[in-house]
């Protein structure tokens, strides 16, 4: 698989304050790259020095095998960054323009004239369900409405790598469910796509591979099974409710954490499970509900970067 | 719980320094403005003067004793910044168009046979000519006519007199051989003592104040009937007609100009909102580039400006008649408002990059722009401005004063557009230096 965008040992300080200090990350094609971190780690900066609206003090990027250094940052300038699309977190829109007046706008700035601009808007308000909003001013759009929009402008000329900035937050789940499927079929499209996101759970379904960064850092690269076997572990945790009080240590690490409800670890669901449940009704109880939990991503996130609030 | 609304609102205004300067010190700036232009025509020491020269036709003892209380009267000056009087000019023609071009404020003609007819209250006698530019200073004229009514009384008492009793003994009868020989005694005291003592412009004027302005290009006889002098007043400009539609063209490119500024200064402020919706970091991410979207906005407000200006200038001719068609002012008007539009643009443009929220545009431009409206002319007529030299510099630093001179010289003086060519370099200068110091506070939004 080929290497689209990569970000070696990337460093900017902003006066006294380390934004980036060493943060490293690769994106191949065709995939699909959450890039988390807790506020303030430095994921804006690192998305932002990608677009060309941060000088970094050291470090290289590459774009499609082209460096992004020195005066190749500029936009104008740099061929490659006609690749890359950017979906910003913010609603970059114009609000007093209507939606295919939006599209037009930005597609123009990124060069799309003619037929082809036309071609594109049509399938841009296809694409977000806003064709028979088409014509109407983008400020009285809902929030959902606004975030496809916002996506469809940053890919209207059809980039190799797309940029999403928090591309659901504010939504409802029946827009988010939408974005998403939106950002899946520019994956089968082929494009490469690098998000940031706080929706743990939803960037742990749809990503190929994770990096995270604090402090400036990376501090994690894989996928979700490679970043839980680094971290927390495969085990899966097993909760019981049980029809009755049990008191004191169940054997092989199940252990009555409740009234009713005793937990434990297994690593091996089908030969480890039975063998519980067996000593659960050995000490007389009945089993009335069982839950297993997989390791999620959220638990490796808050085991890489602690509970300790972020500013 | 009114006295938590009093703090919320009292820690609001306290850390809005904008609102501060808009509640606290904009009234004290436009205050002080308005009290060094009006208060310097209170009167004393500070009140204007007119730049007046004189014209004697009539060369008698009579009128050089005239011309010389004129030129003694501080209420007059040359046109020269040397000039602390009035001074005298050879020829009619001359002094009229020391008027016209606008050298002067006015300018008085003593007529062949004055000094026959000095002092007589005679309303056929040959009148005092008073060439004035109504337009270009519309008091100037009542000044004149007013202090002229002045010296008459003050600066030749004794021809006054004498031929006030001439005039008397004509219509009520002669004097007793009593009261003749006590004025015979009487004249020569007070020429005396009046050639010692220069006009007696110390002395309080006793002529009844005498309304002259009756009328610009008014041929006819002089109606200020028992006034010791003949005064007709004739206006530079073609005619009244003219001088209203002068004065409406005035108050488009004032009222245009001002709102210009506004306009350019709102349009701008977009910019910032872009900024802080993040509008303008997706922008910036293309392949736009900063100062083709500063160029974009510049063009864009300058057109729009142009259109502002010409919409004006349109209902002035539909509305109120303003002389708009002839190949001078259009030509003259083309140029002027491009090259405004152009430097209100830039300087709009430099409020919105200079700024740091849509907020901090507004309420600096309101300052700004009002304070170049009171000093530039766009609330205050230029030529009262002109009267105070704090004023008159003051006026130079502004758009408003340019471009107000500028209209002023096309749609007033009928000037040809490449006579306007001071005006035009010095608001396009303004403009490439706005332009300059934009691109430059823009870098702020530059990659960093």
């Amino acid at each position: 698989m080929s290497t689209v965008l990569s970000v070696a040992d990337a460093r900017k300080s902003f006066s006294q304050t380390k934004a980036l200090d060493g943060a490293s990350m690769t994106l191949n094609k065709g995939e699909w790259l959450a890039l988390l971190g807790p506020n303030g780690a430095g994921k804006t900066t690192l998305i932002r020095a990608v677009t060309g609206r941060v000088k970094l003090d050291a470090g290289s990027i590459t774009l499609l095998g082209q460096p992004l250094n020195g005066h190749s940052i500029d936009p104008i300038t740099n061929d490659a960054r006609k690749q890359l699309g950017v979906v910003p977190q913010d609603i970059g829109l114009y609000p007093l323009l209507t939606a295919r007046e939006n599209l037009r706008a930005f597609g123009e700035l990124h060069d799309v004239s003619g037929p082809l601009l036309e071609q594109r808007i049509a399938w841009a308000l296809d694409w977000t369900g806003l064709a028979d909003r088409a014509d109407t001013l983008t400020k009285t759009f809902s929030g959902g409405m606004k975030r496809r929009l916002n996506i469809a402008c940053g890919v209207l000329h059809r980039p190799q790598v797309v940029l999403l900035d928090e591309p659901t937050v504010g939504v409802d789940p029946q827009s988010r469910q939408r974005i998403w499927e939106m950002l899946g079929q520019l994956r089968d499209a082929g494009a490469s796509l690098l998000l940031t996101t706080h929706q743990l759970d939803e960037a742990q379904q749809v990503c190929d591979r994770i990096t995270i960064i604090d402090h400036g850092k990376t501090i994690a690269d894989g996928s979700l099974a490679e970043l839980i076997a680094q971290t927390i572990g495969r085990q899966r945790r097993i909760t019981l409710t049980l029809d009755r009080p049990l008191s004191g240590q169940l054997h092989n690490g199940l252990t009555m954490v409740g009234p009713t409800t005793a937990s434990g670890e297994v690593i091996d669901v089908a030969s480890d499970l039975p063998a519980m449940l067996d000593r659960v009704r050995a000490a007389g109880a009945r089993v009335n509900d069982l839950k297993i939990e997989a390791p999620s991503l959220q638990a490796v996130f808050i085991h890489l970067t602690g509970r300790e609030l972020r500013e | 719980m009114i006295g938590t609304v009093l703090r919320i609102g009292w820690l609001n205004l306290k850390r809005d320094r904008v609102a501060l300067v808009l509640t606290f010190v904009l009234p004290i700036v436009f205050f002080s403005i308005f009290a060094v232009i009006f208060g310097g025509l209170s009167g004393g020491d500070s009140m204007p003067k007119v730049e007046l020269v004189v014209v004697d036709e009539d060369q008698t003892d009579a009128s050089r004793r005239f011309v010389r209380a004129i030129q003694n009267e501080d209420g007059f000056k040359g046109p020269e910044r040397k000039d602390r009087h009035a001074t005298t000019v050879d020829s009619a023609e001359e002094a009229r168009n020391l008027v016209k071009e606008r050298e002067i404020d006015a300018a008085l003609v003593i007529p062949k046979g004055f000094g026959e007819s000095f002092g007589s209250f005679d309303p056929n006698a040959p009148p005092i000519t008073l060439y004035a530019d109504d337009v270009a200073n519309p008091v100037a004229h009542q000044i004149v006519t007013g202090l002229l009514q002045k010296i008459a009384m003050t600066a030749t008492p004794d021809l006054a007199i004498e031929r006030g009793i001439g005039m008397f003994e004509k219509y009520a009868g002669a004097l007793t051989p009593q009261q003749r020989a006590a004025m015979d005694q009487f004249l020569p005291e007070l020429r005396t003592l009046t050639s010692e003592g220069g006009s007696g412009e110390s002395r309080p004027a006793t002529a009844p104040a005498t309304n002259a302005a009756n009328g610009a290009d008014d041929d006819g006889p002089p109606q200020n009937f028992m006034s010791p002098v003949q005064v007709r007043v004739e206006n530079v400009q073609s005619g009244n007609e003219r001088e209203r539609k002068a004065g409406i063209s005035y108050q488009a490119a004032g009222i245009g100009v001002m709102f210009l500024l506004f306009s350019m200064a709102g349009a701008m402020g977009a910019l910032l909102q872009e900024a802080s919706s993040g509008t303008l970091e997706r922008v910036l991410s293309s392949r736009l580039g900063m100062t083709r979207l500063l160029l974009g906005n510049w063009m864009y407000a300058a057109l729009a400006g142009f259109a502002q200006l010409t919409v004006m200038f349109l209902w002035g001719w539909l509305v109120f008649g303003l002389e708009l068609w002839t190949t001078t002012h259009v030509t003259g008007f083309i140029a002027m408002t491009a090259v405004s539009a152009a430097a209100a643009a830039a300087f709009g443009l430099m409020l919105g990059t200079a700024c740091r929220s849509a907020g901090q545009v507004q309420g600096i431009s309101t300052v700004v722009i009002l304070c170049m409206s009171a000093v530039g002319g766009s609330m205050i007529p230029r030529f009262l401005l002109k009267q105070n030299p704090l004023m008159d510099v003051a006026g130079l630093f502004t758009f408003n004063g340019w471009a107000l001179d500028g209209y002023q010289k096309v749609f007033w003086d009928d000037k040809p557009v490449w006579q306007l060519w001071p005006q035009l370099a010095v608001l396009a200068a303004m403009a490439i230096v706005c332009l300059a110091l934009a691109r430059q506070f823009a870098r702020r939004w530059e990659a960093v």
